[in-house]
């Protein structure tokens, strides 16, 4: 099979085969005696870039040696400025889920909330995902909170 | 004396434990808050190799068995790990307030 | 001089990562989840980690005690975000609160 080929397929299925990886849940109290639910969701994400696992498959498929020499290191100094404990691919902005707890109070006009579901995930595609915060819960309906 | 050094160093290595945070939760906090309870429950294991997790449920437990009657409410939870030279401690810490209704 | 044009951009390419390991909210239980949107505060503690040689977590509880304090009739609602911030052979570990006092 020609190379241009083989590398158009290779994308194709990294394209495609995105990973779902679910990394922490948190199921509140769900209280049901209050009225009808209306469910809602919020959700926030952010890229996530490994850049050093991208050096380092860089360097496997580089041809000339030098290059790979190179990336090598490259993959190295970035392996060293990034320590620390990971979840999911790093994001190079740690304050995109600071709006959640705003975005659920704007959410539900009746204020009522109950069985919120705080789930942290991510998306991959080989070394590059979609790193997602997502909060579902439901409002309780003040109508029928009042019919009961 | 350089390998009774190495000897020492190693020893203090292996009882001094380095912790790391896997995760904190907390639910609402009361106006009530006289009836602190707090407990604690561990699991060790050889090179983080685990077969259960049943001590997450001792802590439910004993938390349980604090507050019989009461509702509990405000609970804080730490799950974290502490690593030894080949041993980790797996560790939930909770503290709650016991409330009577 | 393609060395140091590669290692400039890595250097640059490196800075200030992070990675949001959790963000959690909950909401109270009966009349407290009734959000009355009042006083919100936040609260944000850090612990500084070379190596992973640290020996306690008390910079979280730290966060919850301020919390007591600043809310003294409880909270609505709650979201606690842990996250790290990576360096050099370091890194930061983060507890962000934000909190609907009641």
């Amino acid at each position: 099979m020609p190379i241009k080929l083989k590398s158009i397929l290779g994308l194709s299925f990294l394209l495609m085969g995105g990973c779902s990886q679910l990394h922490h849940v948190h199921i509140g109290d769900i209280d049901q005696s209050q009225g009808t639910l209306t469910p809602f969701t919020i959700q926030v994400n952010e890229l996530g870039f490994d850049l050093a696992k991208t050096a380092e498959i860089g360097a496997e498929v580089a041809k000339s040696s030098s290059t790979s020499e190179d990336l090598e290191l490259v993959a190295f100094i970035l392996a060293i400025s990034n320590f620390g404990p990971k979840t999911g691919n790093p994001v190079y902005n740690d304050a995109y889920a600071a709006k959640v707890l705003a975005e659920v109070i704007k959410v539900c006009p009746s204020k009522k909330l109950t069985g919120l579901t705080s789930v942290r995930e991510a998306t991959n595609v080989g070394p590059v995902s979609g790193e997602v915060v997502s909060i579902k819960g439901y409002c309780i309906n003040n109508n029928q909170t009042n019919n009961i | 004396m350089l390998k009774n050094t190495l000897l020492f160093s190693l020893l203090a290595l292996s009882l001094t434990g380095c912790v790391g945070l896997n995760t904190v939760s907390m639910t609402q906090v009361p106006a009530q808050r006289n009836n602190v309870i707090t407990t604690s429950s561990a699991s060790w294991n050889f090179i983080g190799i685990n077969f259960s997790n049943a001590f997450v449920d001792e802590a439910v437990d004993k938390l349980k068995g604090q507050c019989p009657t009461g509702k509990i409410e405000g609970v804080y939870t730490k799950h974290q790990t502490t690593g030894y030279v080949l041993m980790f401690k797996r560790e939930v810490i909770v503290s709650a307030y016991c409330n009577e209704v | 001089m393609k060395k140091l044009f590669l290692l400039l951009t890595v250097a640059m390419l490196s800075a200030c990562t992070s990675s949001i390991h959790m963000s959690q909210v909950d909401v109270g239980s009966n009349d407290a989840n009734n959000v009355d949107i009042g006083k919100v505060i936040e609260i944000e503690k850090s612990q500084k980690n070379i190596l992973g040689f640290v020996y306690d977590t008390d910079y979280v509880d730290l966060a919850y005690k301020n919390l007591l304090l600043e809310c003294p009739n409880g909270t609505s609602m709650i979201n606690v975000e842990y996250l790290t911030n990576h360096g050099f052979f370091s890194w930061t570990d983060k507890i962000r609160i934000k909190a609907v006092c009641l």
